[in-house]
């Protein structure tokens, strides 16, 4: 089977790019698939959620040439930290393509590129290495900005003709319908996006909670809303 | 309390602006794209030699440049076009290729990450080949411009940073001044030393003169005696006129006041000391 290759981003911080992206990661390997994070985010939250060391080598390693190895959090599931070294200049002046020349080769049936949040030559990196890309948002207006942020950088690479992902769709996190706020998001980008899927990961304290006790959601527990929500977007990536 | 806006209308604006804001993250990124395009180091391998040089390399030039980048690592970055072709710096690159074929540890050493300091100038040389030939000619006008009271100078400075003037290898904590400056400036490391011993010379010769005129004088009479001597191992003119025939019979006469004189100097010097 081919590899498929996804970039989690959202420009904006604190939106669940990183619970989305390791939750999804859960989900795929208890489907049977062998799952890499690849954390951008100098910040190496990742890793940490997953419950392994986000000091290791990692990405930046990877993107510097070597060859690190990658931590597995459960079976099937691997994780390369970020970390601070992902903000060094030799990262800064690599190619947009660099990332996804260096994964072309990895023997991974799904690759998940959790990107940071404002750093825009990392989520770059991502967006550039993945076929598919989930922008995420919550229901707060600068959230929407950050995503649309996102959505017209892949629109343009497109039209270029450069390479990076292809298709993506939007991920609205930590929806409660009982806001008025969460209530009103789902129509106003189906109406300012209306050629962009749409997926809505319901507040659910199991995300949360597994981040925090760093344990893989499915591990955590297979049968939380998250982890439903999360298997709908599976779905979506493999079957379009 | 203000009256809440319909949410929908917030979302919009914020969609609204995220278009705005496009335009800027585009300029942001194109701008990114060239700083990062404009590279400062290149690998080795992926700098182009240049297909024509104005003048041939110098492989004495190159020898000692090796040595000094062996010393002291790449001072000066090499010119380089976008494409990565050589604009100016060919014996420095020669060097570099030489060091690293004839001793690959220090190459190591000196280039950890097989990486080489460049000055990339954002034209393509194929495209405008005037422009190429300009930067050549004037990185190598710029060099030749060093006068030798510059080139004493520089090493002063450089002799107050701790560097010296050693043969061979550097003890620890010491720097070689000659490579450094040879670099530097972009001349062999010989024609530096050649340029420091001979100041050093006429400053010794300078102090002499000055204090002790006697030191002149005894230069001078060996001059003369030298002078004589081969005058008179010569072989005569086939018919010598009035003044040679006075000259060659005056000459050995002549050249015994000459020695004698040198000899009575010479004493009095070894006296005064």
């Amino acid at each position: 089977m081919a590899q498929t290759r996804i970039a989690v981003a959202a420009r904006k911080g604190g939106v669940g790019k990183t619970s989305i992206a390791c939750g999804l990661s859960s989900v795929m390997a208890s489907q049977g698939k062998r799952v890499l994070v690849i954390d951008l985010d100098p910040q190496s939250n990742a890793a940490y959620v997953l419950g392994t060391n986000p000091t290791a080598p990692g990405t930046a390693d990877l993107l510097s040439g070597g060859l690190p190895t990658a931590l597995e959090a459960s079976p099937g599931l691997y994780v390369l930290p970020g970390g601070p070294d992902l903000a060094g200049h030799t990262i800064q002046s690599l190619d947009p393509e660099d990332l996804a020349d260096a994964v072309t080769s990895m023997d991974y049936d799904v690759l998940i590129f959790d990107c940071p949040p404002g750093v825009e030559y990392l989520e770059r990196l991502g967006l550039v290495a993945a076929d598919v890309a989930l922008i995420c948002t919550d229901a707060h207006p600068l959230a929407v900005m950050g995503a649309g942020r996102v959505i017209n950088e892949l629109k343009l690479r497109q039209q270029k003709g450069r390479r990076g992902a292809k298709r993506w769709a939007l991920a609205l996190s930590r929806i409660d319908l009982r806001r008025s706020m969460d209530q009103s998001l789902d129509q106003q980008l189906a109406t300012a996006y209306p050629m962009i899927d749409r997926f809505i990961v319901r507040q659910d304290s199991a995300i949360s909670w597994a981040g925090a006790e760093r344990v893989p959601l499915i591990k955590y527990d297979p049968n939380c809303k998250g982890a439903k929500d999360l298997q709908a977007i599976a779905n979506w990536v493999f079957n379009g | 309390m203000a009256r809440r806006r319909n949410s929908a209308d917030l979302f919009a604006e914020a969609a609204a602006t995220a278009d705005a804001i496009h335009e800027q993250d585009q300029a942001a990124a194109a701008k990114s794209e060239q700083e990062r395009t404009q590279k400062t180091k290149l690998p080795l391998g992926q700098i182009k030699s240049r297909e024509a040089d104005t003048r041939p390399l110098d492989p004495q030039h190159v020898a000692s440049l090796a040595e000094s980048i062996a010393a002291l690592g790449l001072i000066e970055p090499l010119v380089v076009d976008v494409k990565g072709v050589l604009l100016a710096g060919a014996h420095r690159l020669s060097a570099l290729h030489a060091l690293q074929e004839t001793n690959p540890e220090i190459y190591d050493q000196q280039f950890p990450d097989g990486q080489i300091q460049v000055h990339m100038l954002v034209f393509d040389a194929d495209q405008e080949p005037e422009r190429a030939l300009q930067v050549e000619l004037a990185e190598n006008e710029k060099r030749v411009n060093y006068t030798r009271d510059q080139i004493e100078r520089l090493a002063e400075r450089l002799r107050s940073l701790n560097y010296r003037e050693v043969r061979g290898r550097p003890k620890e904590g010491e720097k070689a001044l000659g490579p450094a400056l040879a670099v530097a400036i972009g001349v062999s490391a010989r024609y530096v030393r050649k340029v420091l011993s001979e100041q050093r010379q006429e400053e010794r010769d300078e102090k002499n003169r000055n204090s002790v005129p006697i030191f002149q004088k005894l230069k001078l009479l060996k001059k003369i005696e030298v002078a004589l001597k081969e005058l008179s191992e010569l072989p005569e003119s086939e018919q010598p006129g009035r003044s040679e025939r006075a000259l060659i019979k005056a000459l050995p006469a002549f050249l015994s006041y000459v020695q004698g004189t040198a000899k009575d100097v010479e004493s009095a010097v070894r006296q005064q000391k």
